[in-house]
């Protein structure tokens, strides 16, 4: 399938050179990606083609629209390094489709390091607020095709969209767009209200919201191996939170906590969800109030 | 003047866990109650040195048997009974109230028996002790010994010692050491059912442990005696669940910060970075799921009493 750049037109854009940036950055992509393929038999592209369009449709922003489009290039082309993306589309470009790319524990030409991905892409989202739209824009259409994934990646995908993304989806309006500007504006008063001085501590605070909230968040995803999958809290506070958390009575099995002398930071809890269902419009829902019997 | 039989040496048993450390960086519990560690284990400043216990209890509880059992000789048997503290209490009053029975109290920790001679020289009960692994098989040879006389064995286990030990391996040494008829009172922490606020409860407990010294002090004890710098690690809790008989098992261990170089019984040593040494156990139960593994082990519960943490269980051997 040969897919043409038909979602924006130079006229849209502010200037010929944005246009240009991101016409270079769809026929880059589309030639880094030939022959691939998605696990749903689509033409690997189509997954950039439709990130591509909607982040311009939601924000007219040609660099993070470039970016959307060579998102996955680093991650699933042999022959893209990070070098290559920052050396052709400039640093802005660059650092936008580093943020996004698996596999890194730092930023290419930068010092800090993070353990963990969440961690890495909210520190990201504080530099340049577009790579969490890029993230949120990537992640939703990823679950458009979940389905499509093994059991546990499904389950992995889910929960992490809905302890981290839904909630930053709200936060930024995602699904109902402002400008640019609004929504680095709102995502700087989020943080400071809450004290959220570090990437870590707004992880955790979308965490723990997403424990009151999850009830009501939509779960459209498949659920249906919970027991395949172990997850993990970090921190007294974050166990507790879990324990005492209504929503999750009966419905979580811890299967190890630990902890180390001399600070409550260090306990970890790892626990599954006892079971999951498949509802009968062929989503599955988590063993939650939304539960349905199979 | 109570007399110490022994049926194993101190210096036999030091062999053996320091033989199970070399291999597998496990520190039998038993070391813990070994030579100092009796200092340890009585230090007042340990989180459970003011833990109240309910002996009236389980007196009624034994007293129900030994009043079915008025004409038969009866061996009182506590294993792992350390100073005899709570054993003395119970059965003294058992005494007093007109009961008759042997009691043999067996510990693998010569410190801790001495402690019991003190403990029990005023008890006017007919009173031995024992200084033998339980756990080994040519127990009960010795054990039958020296009970010989005796029609019918009680053993019990206090201060949840039951928890001290791999629960398959010592059912099976129990359902070898008891006959058909003989009973076994078990004192143990449990609950009906553990929900996960009571193991949050728990975890928040035993986490203070590993920040408190003194009981720092006691679990870390066996690695001070053998020559390991304690302070080049941490302590460490985690909780899993016994596969035998699915109770909450709390596990404290030490964790080496950097590279370790000591010398154990003239034999250079190593732990590496991030090593993990297996210390202790404390095992919470789930008392139905006890009963029901223990009932497949050939003892059948008879009575419990106490509840809300400590419960005490009668079973009878069949």
């Amino acid at each position: 399938m040969n897919f043409s750049l038909d979602f924006v037109t130079p006229s849209e854009c502010t200037t010929q050179a944005d246009f240009e940036l991101i016409e270079t950055a769809f026929t880059f992509a589309q030639t880094a990606h030939r022959g691939q393929e998605r696990k749903s038999g689509e033409p690997y592209f189509s997954h950039l083609y439709a990130v591509g369009k909607v982040t311009w449709e939601k924000y007219r922003d040609a660099e993070l629209t470039a970016a959307a489009l060579l998102h996955d290039t680093v991650e699933d082309c042999k022959t893209v390094e990070r070098a290559d993306i920052y050396n052709t589309f400039g640093n802005t470009v660059g650092f936008l489709v580093d943020a996004v790319t698996k596999n890194y524990f730092d930023f290419y030409n930068r010092e800090e390091k993070f353990d963990e991905k969440a961690e890495r892409i909210l520190w990201a989202g504080e530099q340049d607020i577009r790579t969490l739209l890029l993230k949120l824009a990537d992640r939703e259409h990823n679950l458009s095709t979940v389905k499509f994934l093994p059991p546990n990646k499904q389950v992995r995908m889910s929960f992490e969209t809905q302890a981290i993304y839904e909630p930053l989806k709200k936060i930024l309006s995602y699904n109902d767009p402002v400008s640019l500007r609004e929504t680095a504006e709102r995502h700087a008063t989020f943080t400071a209200a809450y004290k959220l001085h570090t990437p870590l501590q707004l992880r955790e605070h979308l965490f723990k919201e997403t424990f009151e909230n999850i009830d009501r968040d939509s779960y459209p995803v498949v659920y249906a191996h919970p027991e395949s999958i172990v997850w993990r809290v970090d921190g007294m506070k974050m166990y507790l939170s879990l324990v005492y958390n209504k929503i999750f009575e009966n419905r979580i099995e811890f299967v190890l906590i630990r902890a180390t002398a001399g600070s409550d930071d260090d306990v970890q809890a790892f626990f599954k969800f006892k079971t999951g269902a498949v509802a009968k419009d062929g989503t599955v829902k988590m063993n939650l109030s939304s539960y349905k019997t199979h | 003047m109570i007399h110490i039989n022994t049926f194993v040496s101190e210096a036999a048993v030091w062999t053996s866990i320091v033989e199970g450390f070399r291999k597998s960086r496990v520190v039998e519990q038993k070391a813990c109650y070994l030579g100092a560690g009796l200092e340890r284990y009585y230090n007042p400043n340990r989180t459970s040195s003011g833990d109240k216990y309910n002996y009236a209890e389980v007196t009624q509880l034994l007293a129900k048997i030994l009043t079915d059992k008025k004409e038969l000789n009866v061996a009182v048997v506590s294993l792992g009974c350390g100073s005899c503290e709570t054993d003395k209490v119970i059965l003294q009053q058992l005494h007093e109230a007109g009961y008759s029975f042997s009691f043999f109290g067996v510990d693998s920790s010569m410190a801790m028996l001495y402690k019991a001679c003190e403990v029990l020289d005023d008890v006017t009960f007919e009173a031995r002790l024992i200084c033998a692994d339980f756990g080994l098989p040519d127990f009960k040879e010795e054990l039958d010994k020296i009970t010989g006389d005796c029609d019918i064995k009680i053993c019990m286990f206090f201060g949840n010692t039951l928890g001290n030990l791999d629960q398959s391996y010592i059912a099976d040494i129990l359902k070898n050491i008891l006959n058909t008829g003989d009973y076994l009172l078990l004192d143990v922490s449990g609950f009906e059912t553990i929900t996960d606020s009571i193991q949050a409860k728990l975890f928040v407990r035993y986490r203070g442990y590993i920040d408190n010294p003194a009981d720092g002090a006691f679990y870390l004890g066996p690695l001070s005696d053998f020559n390991i710098p304690v302070q080049g690690g941490k302590l460490t809790l985690s909780i899993t669940e016994d596969e035998a008989t699915s109770a909450q098992v709390f596990k404290f261990g030490f964790k080496a910060n950097n590279s370790t170089d000591f010398v154990l019984d003239g034999m250079e040593l190593n732990l590496t970075p991030n090593e993990h040494v297996e210390l202790h156990h404390i095992l919470i139960y789930d008392l139905n799921k006890l009963a029901k593994f223990l009932e497949s082990k050939k003892f059948t519960l008879q009575d419990k009493v106490g509840g809300d943490f400590t419960t005490q269980l009668l079973f009878k051997r069949h």
